[in-house]
């Protein structure tokens, strides 16, 4: 049976980013998908953009490998939301992927620089 | 470990349950929701927002569906989408199913129940601890595990080195018990035991406690039982207060001090035990013998030797230990008696083992071996069939759908999916006919078992434990396999020919299904033979003549124990039977003390050891001796050929015998007041008749001599009453009468020589029942194949038969036609049958009696009776192509 072929869920984002922008925008507490969005785009000064569907494939893969874990609650203004949070491997994660990725980070400018 | 199992949790959920996917439309949808509401806050029109919001979000579908991809099975999810369409599928074509899985099923349910009994009597581990540390003492030769004296074991258990420990128990013997803790006569099951059997064994006494070293002090002494699991609920319901409870045997009061863990039953495969008792009890359970001599002598063999390897040992230097043991003993002996004694001389020669005991005493193994190997032989043949007849019938579906198929691969469906689809309902039906398998083989078990136990008091637990359950989902799976060939092979040919030529409809002839047919009928022929002739082996035992009435209540009298001297014993049972005579419409009544119909009875292959008055005699005749008592000839009907019959005295040398003994021993001369002794030495006895012929072991035996001796001082022995009218309430009303004067003395449940042979010929039924039950199940099934074929092909050939028709073709003329294709299956099946029938029937040879192996009339009835059902099969099809209405079918077209 054909499947329709796999779409990267980043979208223009750079490949594998979304987890560690989701997993830092935990840090600060549970949330709801809307709202890690929102912050998502804030925080980047909507630099990053992506598609804000294709956060949810992203949340749901991070929930099944345990580095995020989720309940239900209601927003602010009472609706019923699905809640994500950092378990305690999903801390340990940020941590690693953030050194990961600042290491890259420093790495690719050292090479701009270079030029 | 509970992350992975979390995932897997979750996984399964995610799949199995549409909760997931509500809630990530609950997820996306509030997403959606919020992001709309935050544009319409910033001033624009709803419509503008839903549009805006939308091209922010992306398509919620394709989020979901990615976020399902995520945490599903796919696999699993495919596999759950064909199991539904199987399910369709089948409840779509109802009788296919029914067909197709109930002989599926007797295939698979035939080799389930085999490999049940297989796995119970061949390779089943006794249920104890550490069944790998059991031991057995044995010798080389012999089945199952040697008897040794209670002498040689008390020797290697001292002689152990610490390397083993060795207990001992007796064969299982059946003693009456009478009248214990108030309830009715039974035979018990009763082995006699070392204090330490459990131990060593390793089996738990899970209720009261296990025998004690003080339970075997001394000879004579340890009224004490332990019961098995199974005894204690048979007989006394499971009772908490058994431990309060004795039971009889041979006059002496038994304690039940423990109940053996459920499972347990003793070292001996195949024979239960009920209740062990302490080995120290033989003098009175078992009387006449110095059983428990422990210096070496003249001691009775009698006992099995056990062992548990001590902790580290290795069975080598366990080994080496035992016959150091056994050689220090075997020297004491000799010096005793002297080294030149031929007992020294025989225990010297025989070789000894320390062997793995973890498979238990099997002694019965090597009598079902062959049984076994044959029941194997024919079930396997049996599942092939089952098995080529689910391909014929998936052949015959993938047929019926071809057009479906080819419009799929047309429209681009993956031949892999179509493939899938096909294997799922193969292995749908395949596990349901397992299911139903499952149900068959108890069945067949039982049935099998209560005709294995009128043959010999045996007992398996058969049962569908998880090796049996896996032995049947294999064959589950090979069924499944062989339905799937037929699609795949379809939907590659089809995929190709599609590419070819853009697919052709038209089908071409299934050859292979013609070619499976014949194999299938060939081993119907096969095994309808051999069921034939073993049907005429038990008419021939059944019906032969015994040499003597069949009519005849056979009542088992004894009178034992303490306080009755054999003499009194004898006269009080004399006694009984002249009253017995007296009662009105008994012809005769008459004593005999030896077995009769009974194939364990012993006989002499030869007669070297017989002496005439004038030197040896010739020949190599089968003989044997029976014990006969007053009145015996006349209560049994056998006809006396020459001289008279024993007197009544007994006459000391007195001997009548039979035809054949007295042409073994006086050729064609006449014996009357011949002489002759048993063996070497022994006292000569007189001829005084000469009796006909008489079955007197087995009802195959034509010739086998018969020394007929008077029965003397005997305490057990068989009453044999003839009746003058063999109506069925005389018999009860003599029935009743002699049990009212015997009394006591009766030890067990009245029978008929009739019954007897039945139960003689057990073996015999047994067999044939079973051949003559599978060769009908796999004629039906081939029979069904044919009837699926030969429909098949009817259906698929209407348009050519409407167009014969129409150009003028009568109905009889078509009918014609699909008979003779039927044929051309049904004819080549039979011719070659017949080479592959004489083949196989060569090795039933040595089961027949009165038949021959190539007998011509049974294969002359089952190539008739296959010719007729299997065209049978073939007449419905035929009939229906000759009522195709061609103006209907040309409409319809």
């Amino acid at each position: 049976m054909a499947r329709p072929p796999a779409r990267p869920p980043q979208g223009e984002l750079l490949q594998g980013t979304l987890p560690l922008l989701i997993l830092r925008t935990l840090a600060t507490g549970p949330n709801h998908g809307f709202a890690i969005a929102r912050r998502i785009r804030q925080i980047s000064k909507a630099v990053l953009r992506i598609e804000q569907g294709s956060l949810y494939p992203a949340l749901h893969r991070m929930e099944l490998d345990g580095i995020i874990d989720s309940y239900w609650g209601t927003t602010e203004n009472n609706r019923k939301a699905k809640y994500y949070r950092l378990t305690r491997r999903g801390t340990r994660e940020l941590a690693s992927e953030t050194e990961r990725w600042n290491s890259i980070a420093a790495a690719v400018a050292a090479v701009l620089q270079e030029g | 470990m509970p992350r992975l199992l979390k995932r897997l949790l979750l996984r399964l959920r995610a799949t199995l349950s549409p909760q997931q996917d509500r809630e990530t439309r609950i997820e996306l949808d509030l997403h959606l929701r919020l992001l709309e509401e935050e544009f319409v806050s910033q001033g624009m029109t709803p419509d503008d927002a839903r549009r805006l919001a939308r091209r922010e979000f992306g398509n919620p579908a394709v989020f979901q569906e990615m976020s399902r991809d995520v945490v599903s099975f796919h696999w699993l999810e495919d596999l759950v989408r064909d199991l539904r369409y199987a399910g369709r599928e089948m409840r779509r074509a109802p009788g296919f199913t029914v067909i197709a899985v109930s002989s599926l099923a007797v295939g698979i349910g035939a080799a389930t129940a085999t490999f049940a009994v297989t796995e119970a009597v061949m390779l089943r581990p006794l249920p104890v601890r550490s069944p790998e540390r059991v031991i057995a003492f044995t010798t080389a030769d012999g089945n199952g595990w040697a008897t040794w004296s209670y002498a040689a074991y008390a020797r290697w258990q001292r002689g152990s080195a610490g390397l083993y420990e060795a207990a001992a128990a007796s064969d299982v013997r059946s003693l009456r018990s009478r009248r214990s803790s108030g309830l009715p006569p039974e035979d018990v099951a009763v082995s006699l035991v070392s204090g330490n059997y459990f131990e060593v064994i390793g089996a738990r006494v899970v209720f009261g406690r296990a025998l004690a070293a003080s339970d075997v002090g001394s000879p004579g002494r340890g009224a004490v039982a332990i019961v098995s699991d199974g005894f204690w609920r048979r007989r006394f319901g499971g009772a908490a207060d058994v431990l309060t409870k004795t039971i009889e045997l041979s006059g002496v009061q038994f304690t039940v001090v423990g109940v053996a863990e459920s499972g347990f039953t003793g070292h001996a495969v195949g024979y239960p035990v009920d209740v062990w008792v302490p080995l120290t009890m033989q003098p009175v359970l078992l009387p006449g013998m110095p059983g428990l001599q422990d210096s070496p002598g003249k001691e009775a063999r009698w006992l099995k030797v056990v062992g548990r390897l001590g902790a580290n040992a290795r069975i080598e230097r366990a080994d080496a230990a035992a016959r150091l043991a056994r050689q220090v003993f075997l020297t004491e002996k000799a010096v005793q008696l002297g080294a030149d004694i031929p007992e020294v001389a025989r225990d010297r020669a025989e070789s000894f083992r320390l062997v793995a005991g973890a498979s238990g005493d099997g002694a019965v193994r090597p009598q079902f071996g062959r049984p076994l190997t044959f029941l194997a032989l024919i079930t396997a043949l049996v599942l092939i069939v089952a098995c080529t007849n689910f391909t014929n019938l998936m052949f015959a579906r993938a047929e019926a759908r071809r057009r479906e198929f080819l419009i799929r691969l047309a429209l681009g469906g993956g031949q892999w999916r179509v493939i899938r689809e096909s294997a799922a309902e193969c292995l749908a039906l395949a596990a349901i006919a397992g299911v139903v398998a499952l149900a068959f083989a108890n069945w067949a078990i039982s049935i099998a078992m209560v005709l294995v136990s009128a043959l010999e008091p045996l007992d398996f637990a058969i049962g569908l434990n998880t090796r049996v359950m896996m032995f049947a989902a294999g064959c589950v799976m090979i069924a499944a396999g062989f339905g799937v060939w037929p699609s795949t092979r379809m939907v590659r040919s089809l995929a190709m020919s599609s590419m070819r030529q853009g697919g052709a409809i038209a089908g071409t002839r299934p050859v292979a299904n013609r070619i499976m047919l014949i194999g299938q009928l060939v081993v119907c022929a096969i095994l309808m033979f051999g069921a034939g002739l073993l049907l005429r082996t038990v008419i021939n035992l059944r019906t032969q003549d015994l040499g003597y009435e069949r009519n005849v209540l056979l009542i088992p009298i004894g009178v034992e124990g303490p306080g009755h001297p054999a003499e009194a014993a004898a006269a009080l049972m004399e006694q009984s039977r002249q009253r017995i005579a007296a009662i009105p419409g008994v012809l005769a009544a008459g004593v005999f003390g030896s077995p009769l119909l009974d194939n364990r009875a012993y006989w002499v292959d030869g007669s070297e050891g017989l002496r005439t008055d004038r030197g040896e005699a010739s020949g190599g005749t089968k003989w044997t001796f029976a014990f006969v008592g007053p009145g015996f000839f006349d209560a049994v009907g056998m006809q006396l050929v020459h001289g008279r019959r024993l007197s009544e005295s007994g006459q000391g040398s007195e001997v009548v015998i039979n035809e054949s003994l007295a042409r073994a021993l006086f050729g064609e001369g006449d014996a009357i007041d011949r002489h002759f002794a048993m063996n070497p030495g022994a006292p000569m006895l007189t001829v005084v008749g000469v009796m006909q012929n008489a079955r007197q072991i087995s009802p195959r035996d034509r010739d086998v001599g018969v020394a007929y001796l008077p029965i003397r001082g005997y305490g057990r022995a068989t009453l044999a009453v003839r009746l003058a009218n063999p109506s069925l309430s005389q018999a009860a009303s003599v029935r009743q009468q002699a049990q009212a004067i015997l009394g006591d003395v009766q030890s067990g449940p009245i029978t008929t020589i009739s019954q007897e042979l039945e139960r003689s010929i057990a073996a015999e039924r047994l067999t044939s029942a079973i051949a003559l039950f599978l060769s009908a199940l796999v004629v039906a099934i081939g029979c069904i194949g044919i009837y699926a074929l030969m429909t098949y092909d009817v259906t698929r050939r209407q348009r050519e038969f409407g167009v014969r028709l129409t150009l003028g073709a009568t109905a009889g003329r078509l009918l014609a036609t699909v008979l003779r294709d039927g044929a051309a299956i049904v004819v080549p099946a039979l011719a070659l049958g017949l080479p592959a029938q004489l083949a196989t029937s060569r090795l039933l040879a040595s089961q027949l009696y009165g038949v021959d192996a190539r007998d011509l009339w049974t294969l002359a009835s089952v190539a008739i009776l296959l010719l007729v059902v299997a065209m049978g099969a073939v007449f419905r099809p035929a009939w229906l192509a000759s009522r195709i209405d061609p103006t209907t079918l040309l409409r319809h077209e």
